[in-house]
């Protein structure tokens, strides 16, 4: 008995608590493996492969301090009411006590903190769930030919192109597309029983839309409303991003970018959905698996080019730093200035409650990926790395000096930011392990533990911080901490310094080559 | 200087970034500015003799240090607590390679020139009335240990042989601490050593003029006054030190 599983993915302890439940119930719970793209088709599929609906919804916290949840979970979950799934959903007593009129009536509480408290209740729901599915509520599987697939398009000769386009891509992969020009009037399109037939019965449809609403946007509702597998494009002369929105709309402006996240798009459809099952499974779940072809490398043979990765003018970091220069209350100048910057940016993204995870599999062994700010900021996770560079940028876009540390420990590399104080004098020559811990011991160079403003899934730490230290800040650490964590990475003495990148004088030195 | 001298000066380095006193005895204070030859600071005045007054100072919070390289420590003697005579233990330090020193220090902070800013200024200044040498380099910072312990071996092997009064075991406490009683009972080969002496500034750093200054101007983006002071000062690396 197999359900789809939709799961915040980060929660790893509540998706580990309610996993083994469904476990001992006999059923089999089947999630999306985290990727940076976003595939409705792919969800729209498993909607109807599977034979009812989990959905775990913990809350979260933003910035300034306001319950809410995932909206990838209520976008699943409004996919399942729309498709008339069976279905059983948990959600955080908070967020159910708010948000009361946003779920089914069905829904159930659980406190985040200590869920087995009601196991009692969540056994028995989950006992009736199995036995409502075994007893024939079970969803019947959509029935589709497989490999078929139907190309919906508007009007014009580049939306035509654009449609061959993916016809030849998907004739590629084996599907038999046909195109179906969608230029007809509204009325032909609420009579053509025959294209409403085609669409319910193709494996996937994709809309090639205009800028404007017509005539397809109508028979894409119509998919939309039956839960048929669709991926949407949308012609947009002025799109400045080909990432899916929450809707699965993908806006395009060239025929590179259509073909692009299109095949990201498809890639990621036919991939499978992972059997979610003890707590190792969930975790795999949550490190995010690259789909899209937009690669950030880099090699670590060339240190400097790290400096390639900081990127002040990134949108994502821009309005961070906008907010928190804003809100600053320094009128200090020198050090002071510089740290309580460094804090003010720290804290911010403290925030924003990102997670850590691993670096995503390549098959490039000789380069390392970097995560920019904006794919971060949508995954909500990164890598030492990420962080090191998010921060440098922030430090950066905020006037500050930055430094990226990249050092060598027994349990591997780890990466720290921190920054040069404007008071600081340091040597001309390229930075000596000597040289950054004088410059650490006199304070010119303050670096700080970047994982401390994120939160660590399990009883772990990341690098020199202790448990204690990372339990007593609730998985995280305050800004004094990660900078004293920092320190004493940079003093053991089994550490190597690969690289110290002082990105102003990296990308002077870039400049003048 | 001798290679177990440059390793030490190195290694100390390495460990806390800072260039070690050599000899370990020797007083530098903050504010000195001289020349650096075959690794040793060799004093030419102070801020204080060209007429600047004091500097405001900025102090770090004091610790225990300890390190060592190819030292080999033994505890010679028992001490038994029956004993009505004031105890006495030995420590024999034997050195056995080339490269062999020891560095403990009690209660050692930072203490450094507060305002980088003024002194980049100031020293700016005298250099346009010619009364500062290009070569010069000036201490910006020094650890001051309450207590140190340094014994840095010049030979391929040398030994020394402490003795200890205190009522205390050996071994739990730093050998830089008073309160061991520590005394030097013999040496053999040699060795350079200071053994929990008081008031020591057993490392520090110093800043000299950067050539651009001297050199041609540059053009740089106006970004207010930051970087003032690495603009016009650079710090000496440990080959500027070790190749003197």
């Amino acid at each position: 008995m197999q359900v789809y599983f939709s799961l915040s993915y980060r929660d790893v302890p509540i998706n580990t608590y309610f996993s083994e439940l469904f476990d001992v119930a006999g059923i089999s719970l089947q999630a999306d493996q985290k990727t940076d793209i976003w595939c409705m088709a792919k969800l729209e599929r498993y909607m109807f492969e599977m034979g009812g609906f989990v959905s775990i919804i913990p809350r979260r916290v933003t910035a300034d301090g306001l319950l809410t949840y995932s909206p990838y979970i209520a976008r699943e979950l409004m996919l399942a009411r729309r498709a008339r799934t069976p279905q059983i959903l948990f959600v955080d007593d908070q967020l159910l006590t708010q948000y009361r009129l946003e779920f089914p009536t069905s829904a159930i509480p659980f406190f985040l903190h200590a869920p087995e408290t009601e196991l009692t209740r969540h056994v028995e729901e989950i006992s009736q769930f199995r036995r409502k599915l075994a007893s024939g509520a079970a969803r019947p599987a959509r029935q589709y030919v497989p490999r078929e697939a139907t190309i919906i398009v508007g009007a014009g000769s580049m939306l035509r192109d654009a449609a061959s386009y993916l016809a030849a891509i998907l004739r590629r992969e084996d599907y038999k597309p046909t195109i179906v020009p969608g230029s007809t009037g509204l009325e032909q399109a609420f009579d053509d029983i025959n294209l409403f037939e085609l669409v319910l019965r193709s494996e996937l449809c994709v809309f090639v839309l205009d800028n404007d609403l017509s005539c397809p946007d109508l028979l894409l509702a119509m998919a939309h409303a039956h839960c048929v597998p669709s991926m949407r494009f949308r012609y947009d002369p002025a799109a400045t991003s080909r990432e899916p929105e929450l809707s699965g709309a993908v806006k395009w402006r060239s025929s590179e970018d259509l073909g692009s996240s299109f095949s990201e798009l498809l890639q990621n459809y036919q991939s499978a959905f992972v059997r979610a099952s003890g707590r190792d499974i969930i975790e795999q779940l949550a490190t995010p698996e690259q789909v899209s072809d937009t690669l950030n490398t880099w090699d670590p043979a060339d240190g400097p080019a790290l400096v390639l990765h900081v990127v002040p003018d990134d949108s994502y970091v821009k309005d961070r730093v906008d907010g928190v220069i804003r809100t600053l209350e320094c009128t200090d100048t020198g050090r002071v200035k510089n740290d309580a910057v460094c804090r003010g940016l720290y804290d911010r993204i403290k925030k924003d409650h990102f997670y850590y995870t691993f670096e995503p599999v390549i098959t490039q062994t000789h380069v390392q990926r970097i995560r920019k700010p904006r794919e971060m900021d949508s995954l909500n996770c990164g890598t030492c790395i990420d962080f090191a560079c998010l921060f440098a940028s922030m430090l950066e876009g905020a006037h500050e000096r930055p430094v990226v540390i990249v050092v060598g420990t027994p349990r591997g590399s780890h990466a720290l930011a921190g920054y040069i104080t404007e008071d600081a004098v340091l040597s001309e020559s390229e930075f000596t392990l000597g040289d950054l811990r004088g410059a650490v011991n006199r304070g010119e160079v303050v670096p700080f533990e970047t994982t401390g403003a994120v939160e660590v899934r399990g009883d772990r730490t990341v690098a020199a911080e202790t448990e204690t230290e990372r339990k007593e800040g609730g998985n995280l650490l305050d800004y004094r901490t990660a900078k004293s964590a920092a320190r004493r990475l940079l003093f053991q003495r089994d550490v190597n310094l690969e690289y110290c990148i002082d990105v102003v004088r990296a990308r002077r030195s870039l400049h003048e080559k | 200087m001798a290679s177990p001298v440059r390793l030490y000066q190195q290694e100390m380095h390495n460990n806390l970034g800072f260039f070690a006193t050599w000899l370990p005895a020797n007083t530098i204070e903050l504010g000195d500015f001289g020349v650096l030859e075959a690794g040793r600071f060799r004093r030419v005045g102070s801020l204080r003799e060209l007429g600047i007054p004091q500097a405001a100072v900025r102090e770090g919070t004091p610790e225990n240090l300890s390190y060592s390289s190819s030292a080999e420590r033994k505890f010679a003697a028992a001490i038994e607590a029956n004993i009505p005579a004031p105890p006495k233990a030995e420590t024999g330090h034997p050195i056995h390679s080339a490269e062999g020193y020891v560095f403990e220090a009690v209660g050692i902070r930072n203490v450094e020139i507060a305002d980088r800013m003024a002194l980049a200024d100031c020293i700016l200044g005298f250099y346009q009335q010619g009364r500062w040498r290009r070569e010069w380099l000036l201490v910006d910072a020094v650890c001051r240990a309450a207590t140190a312990t340094i014994i840095v071996s010049e030979d391929s092997s040398s030994e020394i042989v402490l003795n200890a009064s205190g009522n205390i075991p050996l071994g739990s406490l730093p050998l830089a601490d008073p309160k061991l009683g520590l005394s030097v009972s013999s040496t053999s080969g040699k060795l350079v050593h200071v053994v929990a002496q008081n008031d020591v500034s057993p490392l520090y750093s110093c800043l000299k003029v950067r050539d651009p200054l001297i050199g041609s101007a540059s053009v740089a983006p106006v970004r207010g006054l930051k970087e003032k002071a690495g603009q016009l000062l650079t710090r000496l690396g440990i080959e500027d030190l070790l190749q003197s």
